[in-house]
C-alpha cells in the first residue's frame, strides 16, 4: 500500500470526523477512536491476507501432491 | 484468630482483589463481577485457556467467609512461585508474553468475551511458560464495541518492544520507570525514522500517538461508533504480526560469552562445578537465587535437583540466551531474570506498594554468588560489610566464591583503575561476612586460587 496515501488518508480522517459535546476526552478515548479509524482499514489487508494464504495453500497442495503419489506403497514395491 | 491481609498490586479493579489468609492466598470475586465471572465459565473459554495453559487455573472455594461486604465467591488460583515484572524480563520474554495475551484476546473473542485490559504485569512465568493470572480481565464482549485494551497492550508491548528491537535493549528499562506502559507519544519520539516504514509501527504507534494527541482535548460522541467484530479481529491479527515482526537485535556482549573467556581451567571449573553439589546436597533449598548467573550454567546444579531458581544478571544478551534455552528445553525450574545487583528493582506504583523490591519478594532459601564479589567490590566500589548485609536480606543461606587480588579476572579489573582496594582480601572477606552469616565450610576450588564458602545467615 502506498505509506503517503495511507498516512494522508488517515490524518484526513481525524480532520473530517464529526465531534459532538458528549464526553470529555482524554488519551484512551483517543486510542477508542483510532481503531474505528483504522478498522476499516485494517479490515480490508486482513481480507486480502487470508485470501493470500488460501491461494497459497492451494499451490503448495498441488506441488506437494505429485511427490505424495511418489511415496504411495504401491510405487515403492 | 483468622489472619487475612490484601494484597497491594490488585487494589485498582472494582471487579475483585486478592489476599492471603492464613498464609493462603485467595482472590475475592464482588458482586459487580458475578455475571462477566459467570459468562468465563459457563462459555467454556475459562475451561479452553487453563487447558491450553494460558490463564491461571484456580478451585473454587465454597466457604461463603468474604474478605468484605461486597464479595460474591473466593477462588483459590495456583500458586505462582516468583512474581516477576516486565522490566525483568527479556526481550523474547516480554514478546512471548505478548503474545500470550494477543492468543488469549483471540480466543476470548470466539466466546464472546474481550479482555478488559492487556497489562503486562498480568503475565507471570510459571514452569517456564508465560501464562495470565488475572481471572478477573474478562468482560461480555459486545458486538461493535472497541478494544478497551487496544492502548493498553501498545503501551506494555509493542511500544517497549519496538524501542528495544529499533533503539536498545536497555529501552526496556522505560518499564520501571513508567508503570503503564510507554507513552505512545514519547514511543514514536524515541523511535527512529524508519520505523514508520513498517507499517504496524506507523499504525499502532505513530498515527495511534497522533490520534491520542488529537483528541485529547476534543468532545467527540463515541456512543454511535461501532466498529465491526471483523475489524476488531484485523485489528488483533495486525497487532499479532508487528509483534512477530519484531527481532531481538543483533549486538555482541563481552559478558554474553563469559563462560568461553574464564580464566580458570576446565579441572578447576569441573571442581567448582562439584562444590556447590556438594554444597546443595547439604543444604536441601527449597529456592536457589544465582546472582550474576549470567547465561545459568550454575542455577542449572540447581534446578536440574528439581529447585524452583531464579537466574539474575545483569546483562540482558544472557539473560535472552538463558529464556531461550528454557524454552528450548523445556525447563520448568529455572527463570532468568533481569536485576542489577547495584541498583535493584525498588518497590513501585501507588504508595510504592503496587510492585516489590527483590528484598520484599524474599528471602531466597538460597543465594549463589559466583565470581561475583569482585565486581561488587572493586568496580563498584561496595565495601564487604554492605554486600555482606544486603545478600543476609536476600536470602538464608549462601554459597558464595570470593577471587583474590592474584587472579587474572581481578587483575584485569584493576588494570584500569588506581587499586585503592587495600581491604581487599581473603581475611576482610571472612571478618565482614562473619558480622552477618555463620561460614559452614571453606573449600579452595582446584587448580585456582579462588575459595568457595557456605554459609548459614546468623
Amino acid at each position: 500500500m502506498n505509506l503517503l496515501f495511507y498516512v494522508s488518508f488517515t490524518l484526513g480522517l481525524f480532520i473530517i470526523s464529526p465531534s459532538a459535546a458528549q464526553a470529555y476526552l482524554d488519551p484512551g478515548s483517543g486510542s477508542l477512536l483510532f481503531q474505528l479509524l483504522i478498522g476499516g482499514i485494517l479490515s480490508g489487508l486482513f481480507a486480502i491476507k487470508l485470501y493470500y494464504k488460501k491461494i497459497k495453500l492451494f499451490f503448495k497442495k498441488r506441488s506437494a501432491s505429485p511427490n505424495k503419489e511418489n511415496d504411495t506403497p504401491e510405487k515403492n514395491q | 484468630m483468622t489472619l487475612q491481609k490484601k494484597i497491594n498490586s490488585s487494589f485498582r479493579d472494582p471487579s475483585g482483589f486478592l489476599f492471603t489468609r492464613d498464609g493462603e492466598l485467595l482472590r475475592q470475586i464482588n458482586k459487580i463481577y458475578k455475571e462477566d465471572y459467570e459468562l468465563l465459565i459457563s462459555s467454556g473459554l475459562y475451561k479452553r485457556l487453563s487447558e491450553k495453559k494460558l490463564l491461571i487455573p484456580h478451585q473454587e472455594i465454597t466457604s461463603l467467609d468474604f474478605y468484605s461486604a461486597e464479595g460474591y465467591k473466593i477462588i483459590k488460583p495456583q500458586k505462582i512461585n516468583t512474581i516477576s515484572y516486565p522490566y525483568e524480563w527479556s526481550f523474547s520474554q516480554l514478546k512471548d508474553a505478548a503474545l500470550v495475551t494477543i492468543d488469549i484476546q483471540k480466543i476470548a473473542l470466539k466466546h464472546d468475551l474481550s479482555l478488559k485490559d492487556a497489562s503486562a504485569y498480568n503475565i507471570q512465568f510459571l514452569n517456564g511458560q508465560p501464562i495470565f493470572i488475572d481471572t478477573l480481565s474478562f468482560e461480555k464482549y459486545e458486538e461493535g464495541k472497541a478494544w478497551v485494551a487496544y492502548k493498553q497492550f501498545c503501551q506494555h508491548f509493542l511500544a517497549p518492544l519496538a524501542l528495544m528491537t529499533y533503539k536498545d535493549l536497555r529501552l526496556g528499562q522505560l518499564a520501571r520507570l513508567f508503570i503503564d506502559g510507554i507513552d505512545l507519544n514519547l514511543a514514536s519520539k524515541l523511535l527512529p525514522g524508519s520505523s514508520k516504514l513498517n507499517f504496524s509501527l506507523l499504525t499502532h504507534i505513530h498515527l495511534h500517538a497522533k490520534s491520542q494527541k488529537h483528541y485529547a482535548d476534543k468532545p467527540v460522541n463515541t456512543t454511535q461508533r461501532k466498529i465491526s467484530q471483523q475489524a476488531l479481529l484485523a485489528l488483533i491479527d495486525s497487532l499479532e504480526s508487528a509483534i512477530n515482526k519484531l527481532k531481538f537485535p543483533k549486538a555482541h556482549s563481552e559478558w554474553g560469552e563469559y563462560y568461553s573467556f574464564t580464566n580458570y581451567s576446565e579441572d578447576a571449573f569441573k571442581h567448582k562445578k562439584e562444590l556447590v553439589e556438594q554444597f546443595l546436597e547439604i543444604l536441601k533449598p527449597t529456592s536457589v537465587w544465582d546472582l550474576g548467573g549470567n547465561t545459568g550454567i550454575f542455577s542449572r546444579l540447581a534446578s536440574k535437583r528439581g529447585i524452583p531458581t531464579i537466574c539474575f544478571d545483569i546483562d540482558l544478551i544472557a539473560i535472552e540466551k538463558n529464556y531461550l534455552y528454557t524454552k528450548q528445553n523445556k525447563e520448568k525450574n529455572i527463570l532468568p531474570l533481569f536485576l542489577d545487583l547495584t541498583n535493584p528493582s525498588p518497590n513501585i506504583g501507588w504508595a510504592n506498594e503496587e510492585r516489590n523490591s527483590w528484598q520484599n519478594r524474599g528471602p531466597a532459601d538460597t543465594l549463589l554468588a559466583l565470581a561475583l564479589v569482585h565486581h561488587l567490590a572493586i568496580s563498584n566500589n561496595l565495601p564487604f560489610d554492605k554486600i555482606a548485609k544486603y545478600f543476609s536480606q536476600l536470602g538464608k543461606n549462601l554459597i558464595i566464591e570470593f577471587v583474590p587480588k592474584g587472579d587474572s579476572q581481578v587483575t584485569k579489573l584493576l588494570s584500569t583503575r588506581e587499586d585503592i582496594f587495600n581491604n581487599y582480601d581473603q581475611e576482610n572477606f571472612a571478618k565482614d561476612f562473619s558480622k552477618y552469616f555463620v561460614i559452614q565450610q571453606t573449600k579452595t576450588i582446584a587448580k585456582s586460587s579462588r575459595t568457595l564458602y557456605l554459609m548459614t545467615k546468623k
